[in-house]
Formats: C-alpha cells, structure tokens, sequence
C-alpha cells in the first residue's frame, strides 16, 4: 500500500480541491445578485460581474447595458473602469449582420466624453487604456496593443505618482491611433 | 569527428546525478547567463510588441482588479501575465527590465539541464559542447529579452523532462521508489509549465505510454502506478486554475482553451504562418515585394471552390458566445472543411513543418521588423553579424541534430524520451506552425548536435545510415518549401530601413 502513498496523496489533495471548489461555488443567479448590489463592496460585484459575463451563452442585455451603466453610474472609480474590460464590453455589442459592432456604445460614450476641468485624470487613463487597449482587439472595443509607456502611465496612477501634462498624454495617444481629443466618435 | 565509445556517464546507475560534471555544468550555464545578460543590455531599450503587450494587458488587469480576463477568441493559461504582474505591481520604472533579468537568470536551468541531457546520453565532452551550443544560440537566448514566456515555461519544461528520463533510469533499474520520486517532481514541474503554455498538455499521454513501456518487467501494478503518476501530478499542480475555470466559465478548461482558434488559423483556406504575418504588413508598409507572390503557393494556396475561383474557406463561431464552446464549434468546422480538402491538407502540412524547421527565429524576426531600436547594440553595429550567426546557428544545430539522432545516440529509454517529445512537437506544428513553436525542443535538438559533434558516427547500421540520410534530404526539402519567404525576412533584416 505504501507504494500507492503518492497516488493517495495526491488524489487527497485533487479532493480538497474539488471540495474547496464546490463550497465556495456561487451560482449564476447570485452572481448577478451580488454584481447588481449597490451596497455590496465593488471588489465582490467585479467578480461577480466576472463570473455571470464570463458563464452567459448568449449576449445579455441585462449585462451589457443595465449593469454597464450601473457600473458607469457608481461612485467607485474601481467599477467605472471594470465596465469598460472585456467582460461587459462582450455584453454590449450588438450584432449587425454577420458582424458584431465594432464599438460597445455605452463604455465608448463614457471613455470618450469630455474631459472635465481636471484634465486627464488617473481614473480616465486607466479607464481609456482598459479599454482601448483589451486583448481581443476591435472585436471587443480595443484599438491596436498597450505600449511600455501607457502601461507605465497606468501603474503610475495605481502607486499615485504624478502623470505627464494631459497634453502630452492626448498627443501619445493620438499618434498612437487613438482619438485624443476625447470627444465621441464619428456616427455616436 | 571520429566515433568514440560513449563515456560512463550514459551507463550510469544509482547516483547518476551525483556523478555528472558539475563543475563544467556551472561554469559554462554561467558564462551562458552571463552572455543573456550582455544580450538584454545591447537589446535595451525595447519596446514591447504583440504578445507581450497583451501579457502586460493582462497583468495590469490582475493589478488593478485581481482578475485574469480571457483573450476573447481563447483563453491563455495565466502564468506569464501573473508573474508579469508579480513584478510591474513593485511599481519601478524599471519593472520589465527587471523581469527580463529575471527570464535571464531563469534560463540557466535550461542550460544546465540541456547540459544534463548530453551528458547522459553521450558524454561529458557532448556536455560541454551541448552547453557551450545552447550559450551562442541565439534564436533561445532572445527569448530571454523578449516578454513571450518561452525561457520560463522551457525552465520547467525541460527540468520536468530531466526528470522523467531520470525515472526511466530508475525504473530500469527496479527502484520504484526512486523512480516514483522523479515523476513527482517531474509531474509538478510539468504542472508549472501547463500554466504557461496549454501546448505540452497532451504530451503527458505518450509520456505516460513510454513509462508504462519501460516499466513491465516491474510487473502490472507498478507498471501501472509509474504511468499514472506523472499526469497525476500534473493535472493536480493544474486543478485549483481549471476549477476557477470551472467556476467562471461553467466548462472545463485544464489550462488554457486554445484549440478552436488554432483551428480556425491552421485548418483554414488562408495559410498563415505568424512568423511572416507581421513581416508582410511590414513588407507593404516599406513597398516591397508582397509575400505572397514571393512564397511557393504550391504549399499554401487554397483549395479551389466550385465555381473554379479560390475557396473562401470557413468563418469562425461568432454566433457561438461562449468563449470556450466557441472552440469546439471552430474545432468542429476545421475538421469538417479538412476532410473535405484532402489535398490541400497534405500540400499544405508540409508547409507548417517547413515553417517548424525554419532557420528563421524571432531574434531574426525583429530584426526584419526594425524592433530593436538603432541606438540599441543589437539594432546597431551588431546587427547583421548577428543576423547572420543567429541563422547559422538553427542550420547547424537542425542539421547536427537530424544526424545525432540517426547516427550519434545510442539506443535506449534516452532516445525514447526525446523521440517521443519530438515527435510531439512535430504533430501539434502540423495544426499552426512557426519558428517560436521549435522553442520546446530546441534545447533537446542542441542536445543532439552536440552528440554529433562530439561521437559523430557513433552507431554504424544500415537503417542509421538511411534514417540520418533521409533526414537531412527532408530537411533540405522543407528548407527549399520556405525558401523564398525566409530569403527575404532574413534580407530584411541585414538590410532594414526604417
């Protein structure tokens, strides 16, 4: 039997796994319960925006726009910019033909509105670069890869260090394909 | 290069690591690092491209939410963007530099172990030349500067593959004990590696049938627990990401959930070589040549429809919403239009091996691409010597080892092993194929050559002799196939214009 003690050992663990995994099993319903909770930590309704976007087998709606804009609407700069990642961003385009839209309306609106007196703020960086930037490309509402200096201008505004003049930001990101006026594109 | 009998060390028994030339190991893995690093500092600065930006993507995605969001058209395994984002989260400017530092010191477990493996199979002195091979070869040591996860899943990978050959060697010997032991290690290891690239997956199978093979005359239990302790491991290092897998998505995803989408590129009307696509927009953007009037459309044109013109081939699942149903709906259509085009199917998997066995690299690749910056020692004055050396290199290490393999190394559980892996690696490249998909047996290949370079005709037969002489015809043949596309990128890279 001591031979088989590897195996056993193991398999003991693959359980715990399992075991682990189905008690902390949330379902899709609660999910959604969670991701559409005002009063729930944003951390919680990311995840939980996470999982139903990421289980759904047809575009939803309720995902792509109702809590897109829930999330657009918050106080939480956190769920603003989970908004404009993949996961609802898949939920927000709307087929035309054969082809999904280029552009989920509803983040683009949002990253593309005017900036405020403030300029470029951490928020609307990050935010921009979320989602201009996603893997998946035009397919998801991306334009082009992230480059060393946007990904250095994002982790800045995570460490609250100071940003380049929003000019020179607008001008780096319009050489780079990406409007830098901010102002909605054509046909919205 | 005269025969000479292969020394002790490929007889070995028992302490077998103990008695392997550690000093030289470590010396030339040193010199190895030390040539990387020299590397990183003349590549440096350079920006990241393709890949890497969709790394960095993601790692900033694990940084700001703590969550690995999905590629969209696949699903990447997570462990190349989770340790990028294990390093950009210290917040130093300096972060992907020091992550390529990183990648350089990892990248002496590649050489050591590429060492080990010439010094069992043929000898201390292939030992030497199989780590002083793996010190100049470019085409590997780019990787280490490059933010594509090549130098650390081969960090794992190939000690997990030591360590199977290990377990042979005991098992051959009668000592489960031991041998179990190896393929614990060698399970976890590999374990790793499925975190950062899904392509080994199935790799545990044949691996699983040689340890079976080998391990008989033990009698049909341990035969048994040997063969399945390997992917035992493995698949338990890999359970708590497949069943987050199984959490978010609602499906079973090991590692990563690939399959459809490189289905959809490689069974597909459109050939697709991702060494040349970028090199072709280039070509366009610098008013060159197009590739596809330069390359032998012979392999890669598509089949003809109906009606006489070029058959448009298939359109991936997008009504399939499901990122990872979606794979198995492109699987399906992939197989489906594949059996209906026999010939084109034959024609053109010639051309993904050709593509496999390319001298071509990415270090080459940037180069044509103009990736490394002019100021840069590798973008400078170095450049076309490099170029240059870095496609010598892949011809004499594919060249030495088509003919180590036929005529350097002995028979054994040895040759098993890398015949298996090999052979592994040049049945997925017949899905989608290019130069980076070499990277996981490129060590093993160093490995042969050096055994040839150093025992030559060691194994004097008939069938050797037809082998090694059918396998440098094939590879000449494969090399004629991609001739005309690998003669411009490479003149793109002696000659680029920015």
């Amino acid at each position: 039997m001591s031979a088989w003690r590897p195996h056993i050992l193991l398999l003991a663990i693959a359980g715990a796994v399992i075991v682990r995994a189905a008690a902390t099993h949330v379902s899709t319903e609660e999910a959604m319960r969670v991701a559409f909770d005002d009063e729930a930590d944003a951390r919680a309704r990311i995840e939980s925006a996470h999982v139903a976007a990421c289980r759904a087998t047809a575009r939803s709606a309720r995902l792509g726009e109702d809590l897109a804009r829930a999330f657009l609407e918050a106080e939480d700069e956190l769920l603003r910019e989970a908004a404009v990642t993949i996961d609802l961003c898949r939920h927000a385009l709307e087929r035309r033909g054969d082809r999904d839209e280029r552009t989920p309306p509803i983040q683009e609106a949002y990253v593309y509105s005017p900036l405020g007196p403030d300029g470029m703020t951490p928020h609307r960086l990050r935010a921009l670069v979320l989602h201009r930037r996603k893997v998946g490309g035009k397919a998801v509402g991306g334009i082009g890869r992230i480059s060393s200096t946007e990904a250095d201008w994002f982790l800045r505004t995570l460490r609250g260090a100071a940003l380049p003049p929003t000019q020179q930001m607008t001008a780096y990101f319009q050489s780079r394909n990406i409007p830098s006026r901010l102002v909605r594109p054509r046909g919205r | 290069m005269a025969a000479s009998e292969p020394e002790p060390a490929a007889l070995v028994t028992g302490g077998a690591l103990a008695r392997a030339p550690w000093a030289l190991i470590l010396v030339i893995a040193a010199l190895g690092v030390a040539l990387r690093a020299a590397l990183l500092a003349l590549a440096l600065p350079i920006e990241i491209q393709s890949d890497e930006a969709n790394y960095l993507y993601l790692a900033l995605g694990l940084e700001r939410f703590g969550i690995y969001f999905d590629q969209h058209r696949y699903l990447w395994p997570p462990g190349y963007a989770w340790l990028l984002h294990c390093v950009i989260g210290d917040g130093s400017d300096a972060d992907l530099t020091t992550f390529r530092a990183i990648q350089v010191a990892a990248s002496s477990a590649i050489g050591i172990t590429t060492m080990l493996f010439a010094w069992r199979l043929f000898s201390s002195r292939a030992a030497a030349v199989a780590g002083l091979l793996w010190s100049v070869h470019l085409p590997l040591a780019a990787f280490t500067h490059l933010l594509w996860s090549e130098t650390v899943f081969l960090a794992l990978f190939l000690p997990a593959l030591w360590h199977v050959l290990a377990a042979l060697d005991r098992s051959a010997e009668g000592d489960e004990r031991r041998a179990a032991t190896r393929l614990l290690v060698a399970g976890l290891l590999l374990g790793g590696a499925l975190h950062l690239k899904e392509a080994p997956l199935f790799l545990m199978v044949p691996l699983a049938l040689l340890l079976a093979w080998r391990a008989r005359p033990m009698g049909p239990a341990a035969t048994l627990r040997l063969a399945t302790l390997l992917p035992l491991a493995a698949l338990v290092t890999l359970l708590p990401w497949t069943a987050r897998n199984h959490e978010v998505y609602g499906r079973v995803a090991l590692s990563g959930s690939t399959l459809g989408e490189n289905v959809y590129q490689g069974l597909n009307a459109h050939y697709v070589n991702f060494d040349m696509v970028p090199l072709a927009r280039e070509r366009g953007r610098r008013g060159l040549q197009p590739l596809a009037e330069i390359e032998r459309r012979a392999f890669t044109a598509p089949p003809t429809a109906e009606n006489g013109a070029p058959d448009p081939g298939w359109v991936r699942a997008a009504t399939t919403f499901h990122p990872i149903e979606r794979q198995s709906e492109n699987l399906r259509r992939g197989i489906e239009w594949s059996v209906d085009h026999p010939g084109w199917l034959a024609r053109t998997r010639l051309k993904k091996w050709s593509d496999l066995v390319t001298p071509f690299s990415f270090f080459v690749r940037h180069q044509a691409l103009g990736h490394y910056a002019p100021e840069s020692g590798l973008g400078g004055a170095l450049r076309r010597p490099l170029v240059i050396w870095s496609l010598l290199s892949s011809v004499i290490v594919l060249l030495g080892a088509a003919l180590g393999g036929a005529l350097s190394v002995g028979a054994g559980h040895g040759r098993a092993l890398l015949a298996v892996t090999i052979g592994y690696v040049f049945s997925a490249a017949l899905l989608v194929s290019m130069s980076r998909f070499r990277v996981p047996i490129e060590p093993l290949l160093i490995v042969l050559c050096a055994g040839f370079l150093t025992h030559g005709v060691a194994h004097r037969s008939i069938p050797r002799f037809l082998f090694g002489g059918a396998a440098v015809i094939a590879l000449g043949a494969l090399w004629w196939i991609s001739w005309p596309e690998t003669r411009a990128a490479a003149a793109m890279a002696l000659e680029v214009t920015r």
